[in-house]
This record gives C-alpha cells, sequence and structure tokens, in this order.
C-alpha cells in the first residue's frame, strides 16, 4: 500500500511541476487558490459579514457599485461582493463534491469490468451506456427534484449523471494497461486481479483521470448554477452564483451589476478549471509522445 | 454495410428501452402524488382513489411498468397529468419551435467557428490565435442563462435593437393565415409570404440562438483547430507543400474535408447537449418550447410528460449521431469499407 502512496506523490509532484511551466495553468491555479482563499475567509475580511447569512438592509437595496460596495448591492442591500466571492465556496465544494463522488464511484467499476469477463463488461457498458445516453441536465435535475431541492442534493445529482464517465476511462485504462507484456507476465506468474489493479493499472491511470476530474470540476459548478437557477439547488439563505442571477432576475435590466458579477466569477472559475485540464491532458500527450 | 445498419438499428432500440425504463423508476421516486396534480386543489379521498384507480397507480410498480412497455410500442405516452393533453400533442406542438432554435444556433456557430477554426490553425501562435483559443475557453465557460441576461441587458435594455423575449410578437399577428404547415415559424413565414411576421420571428430568434450558440462555437473551434493542425502534419499536406501549393490553397481545395469527420462528430453530440441544454435559454427568452415544458413536468412530477419529455430528447439524439455515421460514410470512403 506505502509502495501505492509513493508512487501517487511522486505523480503528483510531476503534475505540480508541469502545471507550474504554463503561464495560463498557473494563473488559473492561483485564481482558484485565491477564491479558495477569499471564500473561506471573507466573514473575518469584509465589514457587512452579516450579509453572508441573509441579512436584510432595505436602506442601502439596488445601489450601483461605489466605493462602500464595490460591486453594489442587491435588493436585500446586501453587499455583491461580499456574498459573491462567498458563493465560490459553495461552488467550489460542489466541485470537489462532484468530482470526488464521480471517480469513487466509477473508477472502480470501471476498472472491474476491465478485468472481468466479457460477459460482465458487457453488462456494466451497456448499462453506463444508458446512463450516457440521458439528455445532459435532465437526469441531475430529476434527480435532485426527487431527493428534495439543496446544494448537497445537487451534488449527489450530478455524480450519479457523470461516474459512467469514469467507470469509461478507468475501462479503457485497465484494458491498455493489461494488455502490456509485463503485465501478463505477472499474471502468468500467479498475480491475482486485485494486485493486477493494485500494482499496475492504478498507479498508471492517475494522470488521465485527474485531467477528466479537472475539466468535469468546472463543469459540475456550471452544471450546479443552472439547477441552482431554476431553483432547484441552493436554497435561500445560502449564497450560490446561479441562485444569485436568479433572484435577480426581476430587475436586472436595470441593476445590471446584480447579475454580471456572479456571472464573471463563475466564467472564470469554469475557465481556469479548462485551461488547467487542458495543460494537463498536453503535458501527459508529450511525454506519451516522447516516450514511445 | 447492411448489417452495419441493423446492429446499429438494434443498438437504438436497445439504448431507448434503457432509458425509458431508467426514466420510469427514476421518476416513481419523485416526491409528491401524481394523483393530486390530477383531481385539482382539496379532493375528496373518494377522489382520490377514483382517480389513483384510472390513472393505473394503484397497481404494483411491476404491472404499470409492462403496460408502460406496452404502450411505449404503440407510441402512446399517455396524458399529461398537468395539461391533460395527450403528451405526444404537447411534444409535437413544442418540438418544432425548440428544433428551429438549436438547429438556428448550430448553422450560427459552424458558419462562425469553422472558418476561424481552420485560419487559427494556419496562423498557429499569433494574435490572432490567442483570440481564437481565448474564444473558445470562454465559450466552453460561460453560464449560458447569465449569457442570455447580459444579451437581453445590452440589446433590449442599452440599445433597444431587438425584443426581450418571446417567439413573435403574439398579438400583431392574431389574424395572420399561413398557406404553409410546418412547424417551423421561420420557413412557414417565409414560404407563405408573409413577410412582416418572417422578419418580426428572425428578430426574436437571434438572441436566443446567439446565446446558445456560444458554447457549441468554443467546441467547433477547438476540434476545427486541433484537426486542421493534425492534417497539416500529414504526409500528402507536405508533398503539396513542397509542390509550391500554398498553405491557404491546399486547405481551400483539398485539407478542409479532412476536418470534417471530427467536427461532424463533435457537432452531432453538441446537438444533443443543446437540445437537452435548452431550458435554461427558453426560459429566459420565454420560447415555448420543449425545455420549459420539460423543467415544468419535472417540478409538477407530471409522470407521463417527463417520460415522454426524455423519450423524445433520447430518440432525436440517438438519430442524430445515426445519420451523422452515415455521413462519415459519405465524407470519408475509407471509413465505408
Amino acid at each position: 500500500m506505502h509502495l501505492l502512496i509513493l508512487e501517487f506523490i511522486n505523480n503528483m509532484k510531476i503534475f505540480l511541476q508541469n502545471l507550474f511551466l504554463k503561464k495560463s495553468a498557473l494563473s488559473g491555479f492561483v485564481f482558484l487558490c485565491g477564491l479558495l482563499f477569499l471564500s473561506v475567509f471573507i466573514p473575518f475580511i469584509s465589514p457587512y459579514e452579516q450579509d453572508i447569512y441573509g441579512a436584510v438592509h432595505f436602506e442601502t437595496a439596488g445601489q450601483p457599485p461605489s466605493f462602500s460596495h464595490w460591486f453594489g448591492t442587491d435588493t436585500a442591500g446586501r453587499d455583491m461582493l461580499t456574498i459573491t466571492i462567498r458563493a465560490g465556496f459553495y461552488s467550489l465544494k460542489v466541485a470537489f463534491g462532484v468530482v470526488f463522488f464521480s471517480v469513487l464511484i466509477g473508477v472502480p467499476i470501471g476498472m472491474f469490468a476491465g478485468v472481468a469477463s466479457k460477459r460482465i463488461d458487457e453488462i456494466i457498458m451497456r448499462i453506463t451506456d444508458g446512463f450516457l445516453a440521458f439528455p445532459p441536465l435532465i437526469l441531475p435535475i430529476a434527480i435532485t427534484a426527487a431527493l428534495g431541492p439543496s446544494l448537497n442534493n445537487v451534488i449527489i445529482g450530478i455524480s450519479i449523471s457523470w461516474f459512467p464517465w469514469y467507470v469509461r476511462i478507468a475501462r479503457s485504462q485497465a484494458l491498455i494497461i493489461s494488455s502490456l507484456d509485463y503485465v501478463s507476465i505477472s499474471r502468468s506468474m500467479g498475480a491475482g486481479k486485485l494486485h493486477v489493479i493494485k500494482t499496475h493499472i492504478l498507479p498508471n491511470s492517475v494522470s488521465p483521470i485527474l485531467t477528466q476530474a479537472t475539466i468535469d470540476a468546472g463543469y459540475a459548478i456550471l452544471t450546479a448554477a443552472g439547477i441552482s437557477f431554476i431553483g432547484l439547488g441552493a436554497q435561500h439563505p445560502d449564497v450560490e452564483w446561479g441562485l444569485l442571477i436568479t433572484q435577480s432576475r426581476a430587475q436586472f435590466i436595470n441593476h445590471w451589476w446584480e447579475v454580471f458579477f456572479p456571472g464573471i466569477f463563475i466564467l472564470l472559475t469554469v475557465a481556469s478549471f479548462n485551461i488547467i485540464g487542458d495543460e494537463l491532458r498536453n503535458t501527459t500527450n508529450e511525454k506519451r509522445l516522447n516516450s514511445g | 454495410m447492411f448489417r452495419y445498419f441493423i446492429n446499429r438499428l438494434v443498438l437504438m432500440v436497445l439504448i431507448m428501452l434503457i432509458v425509458s425504463s431508467v426514466t420510469f423508476f427514476i421518476v416513481r421516486w419523485l416526491p409528491g402524488d401524481p394523483v393530486s396534480l390530477w383531481v385539482g386543489d382539496h379532493p375528496t379521498k373518494d377522489q382520490l382513489e377514483v382517480a389513483r384507480e384510472n390513472l393505473g397507480f394503484n397497481k404494483p410498480v411491476y404491472k404499470q411498468y409492462l403496460s408502460f412497455l406496452k404502450n411505449i410500442c404503440t407510441l402512446d405516452l399517455g396524458i399529461s397529468l398537468r395539461t391533460r393533453q395527450p403528451v405526444m400533442l404537447e411534444l409535437s406542438n413544442r418540438f418544432s419551435s425548440t428544433f428551429e432554435l438549436v438547429l438556428f444556433s448550430m448553422l450560427i456557430a459552424f458558419l462562425i467557428g469553422f472558418p476561424m477554426g481552420l485560419i487559427s490553425a494556419l496562423k498557429i501562435n499569433t494574435l490572432y490565435d490567442y483570440f481564437i483559443r481565448g474564444l473558445g475557453y470562454i465559450g466552453l465557460s460561460l453560464p449560458v442563462f447569465w449569457l442570455g441576461m447580459i444579451l437581453q441587458l445590452i440589446f433590449f435594455g442599452v440599445l433597444h435593437w431587438l425584443p426581450l423575449q418571446g417567439r413573435y410578437a403574439g398579438f400583431s399577428f392574431l389574424d395572420t393565415q399561413l398557406t404553409f404547415n410546418s412547424g417551423f415559424l421561420l420557413i412557414d413565414s417565409f414560404f407563405s409570404g408573409e413577410w412582416s411576421l418572417f422578419f418580426d420571428g428572425l428578430k426574436h430568434i437571434i438572441l436566443p440562438a446567439l446565446t446558445m450558440s456560444l458554447g457549441v462555437l468554443g467546441v467547433v473551434l477547438r476540434t476545427t483547430r486541433s484537426a486542421m493542425m493534425d492534417t497539416m502534419n500529414e504526409p500528402f499536406f507536405k508533398t503539396y507543400r513542397s509542390y509550391g501549393f500554398k498553405h491557404g490553397e491546399i486547405i481551400r481545395k483539398s485539407a478542409y474535408k479532412n476536418t470534417l469527420v471530427p467536427v461532424s462528430t463533435v457537432i452531432g453530440l453538441s446537438f444533443g447537449l443543446m437540445l437537452g441544454g435548452t431550458f435554461l435559454v427558453e426560459s429566459i427568452f420565454d420560447w415555448p418550447g420543449l425545455g420549459q415544458f420539460s423543467v415544468l413536468s419535472i417540478l409538477t412530477s407530471d409522470f407521463p410528460a417527463i417520460i415522454g419529455v426524455t423519450l423524445l430528447y433520447t430518440a432525436t439524439y440517438v438519430i442524430i449521431n445515426f445519420l451523422i455515421d452515415i455521413f462519415y460514410a459519405l465524407v470519408d470512403p475509407r471509413i465505408h469499407q
């Protein structure tokens, strides 16, 4: 087991080294870290920390951006800067939650399918095909509606809809790696399936899964914002970007700042995840090309 | 070739079956009693019982499932509990308006994205290329509902150029009789010669179509660019180069064909993505399409409607992918063999 952890740490080191070689990926990484830091500590920094918990100040309602309220205020008089930053915390929670659960469910099933007998593999793959044939967004919305509207249920809903992608990646990785010579030699010397998964397949699957997970983290935020937008996601005193935008729908033609800033933050966050994921894919492809 | 089509056909039916079954059981798990939707507010116990009996919700789930499968085979999707219209009728009324919107935005995305991607591959690592790549990232990362609202803000709120929402200015055209009826407003009004309606419809479709196209535009841009770059590394391209042909000339006359296969794949996939993703755009622009219908159905646990919508989406998606496979065979004869 400790070998596995060492391998993982080594992979992470290469991952971070590669990442910082590219300026664009670095700036995305810095943005995400900054957002995480600020959104966690915003209650201690902002003078309007009560707004995070749903305070109402009608005397300051609907003000455009100014020195005291950089992003303006919403219809309840909350400081948009404070709640927009705070909403980042919930969006990052969705991103990590969705990726965590999808990987946790998808990867073991996929690897099992890759080393299992042909019939079991076939059954698992047809079931995942069924999941993937659903129109996107409809399945997460239906599951969230079934569980009841809340941000945690959005995480569950998206994870259930997306884990089949990880089944596919893990399975194809398992198939590729178990066809390599050293793996068949190790099997001929009596290595069991579990051993092959643990020592050969898993360590070699880290980088494609990590790449997919990074990109998906961004899309999870986008999807969750959409679900919150129709009212099934985060609920009022909580703040979430999609929810903030939908709360301002009635007056956004006159109050552009209430809609503009949360959207810009969604855009920047999702783009950061996308850019990092792309760089990751490029570096792993280069590595493969150089070695092969 | 024939066996290939049969295989694909069987697979299509299988996927539809899985999707409808999964939907059937998820829907049974939704909170809220569908019967209460049917009987309205403040029902008596007897009314509930009678309705449950009539709608068949009192039978065990596996029996409901069997009769559901039987109905599906005869294309009977039941009656919507919310609108009390046959689901089939509701869907056919709304499908054309959503399809029109998706087609229009697909057209925008392709007409802009494809040439831009080709040029971007030619001018790699120039300022233009960086701009295109940036645009690609923005297209992929933008929340559509936000983009829609910002466009409304600019073109309706500030510039007053385009209408805020809707499919056409309803009251002005109450008396307009169309001689051509396909359900696609733009085509119908065009062939009926109702020019004012045609231009009104065009004005109304621009903003929602633009909103939806940007996401696909990003995908088309990136795919075209990377496919073109791969093609430029191929021996045939280098041979042409060594004969002294210019890059642009080779691409215009021959090399662009190599990018059509990946680009058409992407377009097919995003078609499904768009169809499923219309509801956010439809709710912002008040577009009378499938997206709104499906979300309302889910929110009110209108069982037959949810299943109908999902089946329709999936069928469209599967059929489009099927058509694209045929298109491959036409574009690239190697796949044909």
